[in-house]
């Protein structure tokens, strides 16, 4: 019976922490967003005041923003001032590997970033600026919509989670 | 007169020149040229053009780059350059954020590390009349810069009267070797000589030709108590390095303007002396133009400086004090 007791427990404890980490997930998701967002406002305003260059940008940047998109802007500061040797899209498409690894992003959310390694480095710095409000807006309104779901798939992992545990202990015993 | 020719064989690093050029070239063409053996000091520009050979001028003379490395004269053996080589050249001139050059791009040019000069050539956005911006980049020409340190040292001895410096006018027509004088007449005035003690001198540099200045710091060498307002407008600068700077001496390359010829007399009126440049073929031929030749007929320079690149470039033809009596070469006017 105690083996049945301390079973049913590591059930509905894994099951629980299944559903935190599915929550927890989606939190660090809209974090990212949020963390985005900075950046790009980081970068405009850089851009506009300071017209400073991107591996200057990102190395002021770096070490402002938290998470996966500080290390991956740390990552792009050093491949951009040391590496000259490929170009901006490839140095793009690796830190875009790097950040990959590292975020909990969906796959639409990184079109916006391969889409961002288009926009930045070219043209004049009112395009740019114009751009990067472009992106802003399109990024904003997929945080918000994350945002607005953080909460529900909180909730809702978690109680399933406890449920599922709980369900799974009944069936087992 | 063969004494005054000022340009001897100057002091010019080859390799470090080199290297700072292939960075900013594709690593395609990096790799091409890198294996070049040549005299890189002799090197004196590289063009690219989209779909069009390389082409180098290297000892006054005009080459192209095969695909093997070598430079050859048949210009159908030339390596064509690809728009992926511009794009990518483009890069690294303005280490991926050419937007942050957009001031320096409406004038057509970059200065890089070395004080080397890019000249930028493609389809120009006007805006109200006003060049906005340059898009579709697709020439691109390296010039590599040549500073030539002594050049200076047998004006030197016209431009000091009494342990002070004279106003004084250099005379050009273009590529005759005008700035790297006037650069080393600031670097010599600056450090100081046997005629002058050393002085604060104030230069703007409003195309960056003089010292190159990259990210602020100057790549050429122009002296240790020299102050350089960068890209800015010369009458603007003369003025704020009276304000702010107090020099001695204020330098400027290329007068012209009305407002460069009243900001000419701010510095006059305030105690410090002026070097200027000025193209032209002589004292005659800048006269008749409105603004310097006030400057002229009030005798404002104590010293005309004539350079000719006819037989050699920077040599120095003539001479002349403020009252057109010739001082070397020449016959007094």
């Amino acid at each position: 019976m105690i083996l049945k007791i301390l079973g049913g427990g590591l059930v509905l404890f894994s099951s629980c922490s299944i559903g935190h980490a599915i929550g927890r997930n989606q939190e660090i998701r809209t974090c990212e967003l949020s963390e985005l967002l900075i950046m790009i406002n980081l970068i405009k305003s850089e851009m506009k005041y300071a017209v400073n260059e991107l591996p200057e940008i990102f190395a002021d940047i770096a070490p402002r923003l938290k998470g996966s998109v500080a290390v991956w802007c740390g990552y792009m500061a050093e491949q951009l001032s040391e590496n000259q040797e490929a170009s901006f899209e490839k140095i793009w498409d690796n830190g875009i590997k790097i950040f990959d690894r590292e975020s909990r992003l969906c796959e639409g959310h990184m079109q916006y970033i391969k889409k961002l390694g288009k926009l930045i480095g070219h043209m004049d710095v009112d395009a740019q600026l114009a751009q990067l409000e472009l992106l802003f807006a399109d990024i904003n309104h997929e945080y918000e919509i994350e945002r607005e779901k953080t909460n529900q798939i909180k909730k809702l992992a978690g109680s399933m989670g406890i449920l599922g545990g709980i369900f799974l202990v009944i069936i087992m015993i | 007169m063969d004494n005054l020719v000022c340009m001897p064989k100057g002091h010019i690093d080859g390799d470090k020149h080199i290297d700072e050029v292939l960075k900013i070239l594709s690593v395609r063409l990096r790799r091409l040229v890198g294996r070049l053996s040549i005299n890189w000091c002799e090197l004196q520009e590289i063009r690219l053009r989209i779909n069009e050979p390389i082409i180098m001028i290297y000892g006054n003379r005009e080459y192209f780059v095969s695909e093997f490395g070598m430079l050859t004269s048949n210009s159908d053996k030339g390596l064509v350059i690809t728009q992926a080589d511009v794009k990518e050249t483009l890069e690294y001139i303005s280490n991926y954020s050419l937007y942050a050059y957009e001031d320096e791009i409406k004038q057509g040019f970059i200065t890089i590390q070395g004080g080397h000069r890019v000249g930028l050539a493609g389809k120009v956005v006007l805006e109200n009349g006003i060049i906005k911006c340059v898009r579709h980049i697709s020439f691109i020409n390296i010039r590599m810069s040549h500073e030539i340190k002594g050049c200076s040292r047998s004006v030197m001895p016209f431009i000091s009267l009494q342990r002070e410096v004279a106003h004084t006018l250099i005379i050009s027509p273009p590529r005759c070797g005008k700035t790297t004088l006037l650069r080393d007449i600031i670097r010599t005035l600056s450090d100081g000589n046997d005629f002058l003690p050393g002085m604060t001198v104030g230069v703007v540099d409003e195309r960056s030709e003089i010292a190159a200045c990259y990210r602020g710091i100057p790549q050429n060498d122009v002296g240790i108590r020299t102050d350089i307002l960068d890209c800015c407008p010369k009458s603007y600068g003369m003025l704020m390095l009276i304000r702010s700077m107090s020099p001695q001496v204020i330098a400027v390359d290329e007068l012209g303007g009305y407002q460069d010829i009243d900001a000419v007399y701010s510095v006059i009126n305030c105690g410090c002396k002026l070097i200027a440049t000025i193209h032209g073929n002589s004292i005659d031929d800048i006269r008749t133009r409105p603004g310097i030749r006030k400057l002229v007929e009030e005798r404002i320079f104590e010293r005309y400086i004539i350079l000719n690149g006819a037989k050699k470039v920077g040599q120095i033809c003539e001479i002349f004090d403020q009252r057109g009596s010739c001082l070397y070469g020449g016959e007094r006017i």
